[in-house]
């Protein structure tokens, strides 16, 4: 590390926005540096004679500075180190802070001595689509290619760590809001906070003002008599003084979304550095819903696009000026300005009064405007008709060469000659910051006059008005005049005020003559002429991708890369396509433009995910037992966005031992599971069994009061997508069960059925899911312990399987339902979910005697796998009817309608040899298929394959069990499985190879293996 | 037939959950009884017996919040309600609402336990709301006795103003937790 450079030797001693006493030491490329409060880290280089800051992305040329804005494409740093490290940021629009660290990034191994510049002398290797063309063959090969190919180009580094700061999302709302604030957004905020709406005024700047910023001190600014530095102060003390205008600095409005939706990124602390925010987030993500929009966002200056016009030093004209005025900066001491308007002479102006010695090249054969002249009185030397036609120096520009145009601007003619400068400042023309207006679907207009791209409407599709600059309008006085006139209609239409505009300021304003467009400055010789700086495509790059058939701007746009870099081609686009309709012999408006996307500019992906990340990204769902699960060391199990208890090892338990333990001492003893995540749904109305019988596919009518039915619902294509136990709780009273992960999509259902085909049924569902917490206990001594606890008749005949009670149980009131997922005597004890964790605790309690054994999901699917009960979603894969799953039983002959019984008469559903059900026994107990194996006919292997190719099915479900034996008693496995014509296959052997090439033998059986009779179910 | 006396505790989802320090306090108000009400509000043989158990007519302009007595009558659609009543109080008064409507079609429900109620004081109650709630609670909009179901980020929730700065926020039992945590990080964010 260096001592510390502290001349800033392009620093002028006065003048500017930035505060000289207080200077920030900072690092760049490792070498220390001084700037001061106000500054970008741009600026502050700059001052300290820093022109190389990056190198290109296929060439490895090096490149400076080109912009004073987040239109940079060439300066994109790598900020900050470890976990705070950011890639791809802009060193124009970072604010400078005390100890900020920067390096550039895309060289190797460093930016002066970068071995990747080798690409840029064999230029000609490198062509349009040199990347689509050489790397594409073999196609195998294409990822290890753009692997070395991005390594190579290299966009940054990402951390390696959590990112250590917060962020968050807000939503807001107001009645207009302005984006940008320059001269348009501040004038239209003012006339809309004046009549009382709620305006929101956004800039991604620091501070409002715009592109009066720029030329601040100049004596070019002056609005209402006074400068425009005390207009902006004074447009600002009102607006503080209206409660319902929010000035939003640091934020840029990066998405223009349908019904004015529209997203901002506020940068809340990283003008502080890291750590230093305190408590705060770093950046916020605003969600705007605004009912109508001011777009204020200003104008970008293009380059333009001649030989070697991408050397450090050779910048924006407008960006000159801006270092000069704003920061206090002159970039160079001999500036070439290169211009074909009006525009570039504010430059030469300011930067001769400033010291420099300045030079113009102006296109136009014979400008005469009224800065023309003062340039020329204040000692610019101008040559007219005249072109730069080639540059000189390698790491920053030297010296350029200039010839005559000829008299239709084709070509140079007489002889050039040289002229020494250390910038040379590039005044292109404008083009309007349309981007938001796009974004928002409206349509841009070519107006060939001031070759722009201008919004068509003026009132767009989504309510918004363009004011100033993005609108076309770039004189001062017009700008102001529009700005006023837009925030006024703005909150009428909103719904405040008379809309009447009150007279703009008056503004200073210097008659321009008119643009000399020239999208390519011609030259002798093959020189590469720069449209598109960040990703290296040149003017002879479009025209190749236009002989070579490319005419859709979309497809030139991605064969050249032009504006694909970080930048989105903000400076490049228009120049590009330009370029293009030349090469193409079309009009511009012809070619038109790519399309704008959002967001405006990069946004950290941890603004937009803002506080949903670790606890809160997803909501955790458990039920009122949950305590007493985690104190007794339940391993748990994402179920939809449910905990689930998993099963409860005992301590030195694995799950096996675990879940074997559980499945035993449920089918001997009592078993009690959590079963309150089931969805449930209750049911009121005279016309809840006519929505049964249309949702399910089974007869309800006859159920009778406190008797339970299972069912399952179809989709329109006649496919099981839910199953559950509805109870009939009175005449016109149901309780409906879903599965724990359908229950949202059946209450949906129902809804939609009932709000858009059958409005006519009067039946109310409401969820209550969460209103009951459910405690299953199964087993030989399930009633026995429930006996104890309640006040209700638990005899076979009072309460039978699938019956229904009402009374007390431990105490509180509860509903027992006799229903059994475990093939066991099993009751539901369901209880409102405040005493669910009595209920549990009480349940425990007194099964202790029992020897009652708490059990999880894992164990709840084996030993239903053991009754061939399905678990729809495991099971069934959206693609199972009924028939299916062997559950004709299942589906009403006698019904008029049910939802997809139209299906079953399709010639697909009802054909032969569809997947079915079945069981499968492995040939050796031992071996448990893996859920997902696919199922081979046991036929040989295709000869010479040594592969099975025909597949029938895949195992759905597979477990251990202890409670299904082998031939020496011991516990064996069981699955179930889809078999291409599975019911057909019963006591066949089938194959399952496996992914480590084993082949396991399996028969196929009934998908039953467990009490087939149901006497223990119903006992 | 048992005869053991149980001591019987109420679990409630938030009583282990610490307010968060900043503008706004966080409180869980515990067992509030809580009845679904369905009905035709044009129907008089629905409004009338509803109106006589409750002592007062059920809000008919959307968003509304109503109070008679011990009960507090929340607008939720054009046919639906919710309604509080004292702990415990809500057996009881699905009784009598079910025995006054007899036939008429409707739909009265206990959701004691579906929905827990969050008591959010303090003077930036709006700013941490802004922080996962998509609605315009700006005071044209949105004030005391305006109540509002919408969704705080992934939660979906019932928003009521109590007074100009205070709400209560109803939500699902099992999202309860979800929902404190991320207003607690909102609160601190809005006080950083």
């Amino acid at each position: 590390m260096s001592v510390s450079a502290n001349n800033q030797a392009y620093r002028l001693d006065a003048g500017g926005r930035i505060d000289r006493s207080r200077p920030l030491s900072f690092t760049f490329n490792g070498k220390s540096y001084t700037g001061y409060q106000g500054d970008t880290l741009a600026s502050a280089l700059i001052a300290n004679g820093v022109k190389l800051v990056g190198r290109s992305f296929k060439y490895h040329r090096p490149r400076g500075f080109l912009s004073a804005g987040s239109d940079e494409p060439n300066a994109i740093v790598q900020l900050e180190e470890g976990a705070h490290t950011e890639p791809n940021t802009r060193a124009t629009v970072i604010e400078l802070y005390e100890g900020l660290k920067a390096a550039s990034q895309n060289c190797w191994p460093s930016v002066n001595h970068d071995i990747g510049e080798v690409n840029s002398l064999f230029g000609r290797l490198f062509p349009a689509g040199f990347y689509y063309k050489t790397f594409m063959w073999p196609p195998k090969l294409w990822m290890w290619y753009e692997e070395r190919i991005r390594h190579a180009a290299g966009m940054g580094v990402s951390p390696l760590e959590n990112d250590p700061d917060k962020y968050e999302n807000v939503h807001t709302h107001c009645d207009v809001l302005v984006a940008g604030g320059g001269p348009a957004g501040l004038a239209a905020a003012l006339t809309a906070g004046r009549t009382g709406a709620r305006v929101i005024l956004a800039d991604e700047q620091d501070q409002m003002g715009g592109a009066l910023l720029s030329s601040y001190g100049s004596g070019h600014d002056q609005i209402d008599g006074i400068p425009a530095a005390e207009w902006i102060e004074a447009t600002l003390r009102e607006l503080a003084t209206m409660p319902e205008v929010r000035i939003m600095p640091r934020t840029t409005v990066t998405g223009y979304y349908d019904y004015n939706w529209l997203t901002a990124l506020e940068k809340v602390t990283d003008h502080m550095g890291p750590g230093n925010g305190g408590n705060s987030v770093r950046q916020r993500f605003w969600k705007i819903r605004a009912k109508q929009v001011v777009l204020a966002t200003g104008a970008i200056e293009r380059p333009l696009v001649f030989a070697e016009n991408d050397r450090p030093g050779i910048m924006m004209a407008g960006a000159v000026r801006t270092y000069i005025n704003r920061f206090g900066v002159l970039p160079g001491k001999e500036i070439l300005v290169f211009t074909n308007n009006d525009t570039g002479y504010y430059t030469a102006i300011d930067a001769k009064k400033a010291g420099a010695r300045v030079y113009v090249a102006d296109v136009r054969p014979d400008p005469q405007g009224a800065l023309v002249l003062e340039a020329e009185a204040l000692g610019v030397k101008v040559y007219r008709n005249t072109v730069i036609t080639g540059t000189r120096g390698r790491k920053a520009v030297t010296g350029a060469e200039v010839m005559e145009l000829n008299a239709d601007g084709t070509d140079v003619t007489g002889s050039h000659f040289s002229i020494d400068c250390d910038i040379i400042a590039m005044a292109g023309g404008w083009n309007p910051t349309v981007h938001l207006f796009s974004q928002s679907r409206g349509k841009l207009r070519w107006d060939e006059d001031a070759t722009m791209f201008v919004p068509r409407e003026s009132v767009a599709i989504n309510p918004s008005r363009s004011a100033g600059c993005c609108n076309g309008t770039m004189n001062l006085p017009a700008v102001l005049a529009e700005g006023m006139s837009a925030g006024i209609r703005a909150a009428l239409d909103a719904g405040f005020g008379d809309g009447a505009a009150p007279a703009a300021p008056s503004a200073s304003s210097v008659m321009e003559e008119p643009i000399r467009a020239l999208w390519e400055v011609p030259c002798h010789g093959h020189k590469k002429k720069f449209h598109e700086f960040q990703n290296d495509s040149t003017s002879a790059d479009v025209q190749l991708a236009t002989r070579e058939g490319m005419i859709s701007v979309e497809h030139t746009k991605r064969y050249t890369t032009t504006g694909m870099g970080t930048d989105q081609g903000k400076t490049s686009n228009v120049t590009g396509l330009a370029i293009m309709a030349a090469a193409q012999g079309r009009e511009i408006p012809a070619v038109g433009t790519t399309t704008f996307r959002p967001p405006y500019t990069p946004q950290a992906f941890g603004a937009i995910t803002g506080q949903d990340r670790r606890g809160l990204f997803e909501q955790e769902r458990t039920t009122s037992m949950h305590p007493w699960h985690v104190a007794n060391g339940a391993v748990f199990e994402d179920v939809g966005d449910w905990k689930r208890p998993w099963y409860f090892p005992k301590t030195g338990e694995d799950m096996h031992a675990a879940v074997q333990r559980e499945c035993r001492a449920t089918r001997d003893g009592v078993g009690i599971m959590d079963a309150s995540t089931l969805g449930k749904i209750d049911i009121q109305g005279p016309d809840s069994v006519r929505l049964l019988e249309m949702v399910y596919t089974n007869a309800w009518e006859k159920l009778g009061v406190g008797r339970c039915r299972y069912g399952v619902m179809l989709n329109e294509h006649g496919m099981i997508f839910d199953d559950g136990v509805t109870t009939r709780l009175g005449d016109n009273h149901f309780h409906m069960t879903t599965t724990t992960g359908g229950a949202a999509r059946v209450m949906g259902w129902l809804e939609e059925w009932l709000q858009t085909e059958w409005p006519d049924m009067q039946v109310y569902c409401t969820s209550v899911t969460e209103q009951w917490a459910v405690a299953t206990i199964s087993g030989p001594r399930a009633r026995v312990l429930l006996s104890e606890l309640t006040d209700i008749d638990l005899d076979v005949e009072s309460l039978p399987f699938m019956g229904m009670a009402e009374g007390t149980v431990a105490g509180v009131p509860a509903r027992i339902y006799r229903i059994s997922f475990t093939g066991e005597v099993a009751f539901e004890i369901n209880v409102p979910q405040v005493y669910g964790l009595h209920l549990w605790e009480t349940l425990m309690a007194h099964g202790e005697k029992y020897d009652i054994c708490p059990y999880g999901t894992e164990t709840m699917h084996v030993l239903r796998a053991e009754k061939g009960f399905i678990i729809v979603g495991q099971d069934t894969d959206g693609t199972c009817t009924p028939m299916d799953v062997g559950m004709d039983w299942i589906v009403s002959k006698k019904k008029e309608d049910f939802l997809g019984k139209r299906s079953f008469t399709r010639s697909d559903t009802i054909k032969e040899g569809r997947k079915q059900l079945v069981g499968l026994l492995t040939e050796d107990p031992k071996i448990v298929l893996p859920e997902g194996a696919h199922i081979a006919a046991d036929a040989n292997p295709e000869p010479g394959l040594g592969v099975y190719t025909k597949a029938l099915g895949h195992v759905t479900s597979s477990y251990m069990t202890p409670n299904v034996t082998d031939a020496s008693g011991q516990g064996r496995s069981i699955a179930m499985a889809l078999v291409r014509d599975g019911r057909n296959r019963m006591g066949d052997t089938l194959a399952v190879p496996l992914m480590d090439g084993s082949v396991v033998r399996a028969v196929v059986t009934e998908p039953i293996f467990f009490d087939p009779e149901g006497e223990r179910t119903r006992g | 037939m048992v005869d053991t006396v149980f001591k019987v505790i109420k679990a409630s989802p938030l009583k282990s959950m610490a307010s968060p320090a900043g503008g706004v306090s966080l409180r869980e108000k515990p067992f509030v009884g809580k009845i679904n009400l369905r009905g035709n509000i044009e129907d008089g043989d629905f409004t009338g017996p509803v109106e006589r158990v409750l002592g007062g007519v059920l809000p008919s302009r959307p968003n509304t919040v109503v109070g008679y007595g011990a009960f507090t009558i929340y607008w939720l659609g054009p046919d639906e309600w919710l309604v509080h009543t004292p702990e415990d109080g809500q057996g009881d008064l699905v009784d009598r609402l079910r025995a006054a409507l007899g036939d008429v079609h409707s739909a009265v429900t206990d959701v004691s336990d579906y929905f827990v109620v969050i008591e959010m004081r303090g003077p930036d109650c709006r700013d941490v709301l802004a922080r996962g709630c998509p609605l315009d609670l700006h005071p044209r909009n949105f004030g005391p006795g305006s109540c509002a179901q919408s969704h705080f980020s992934h939660a979906t929730i019932l928003l009521h103003q109590i007074n100009d700065t205070d709400f209560d926020i109803q939500i699902r039992w099992t999202y309860a937790q979800y929902l404190w945590s991320y207003l607690a990080e909102a609160v601190e964010n809005v006080a950083a």
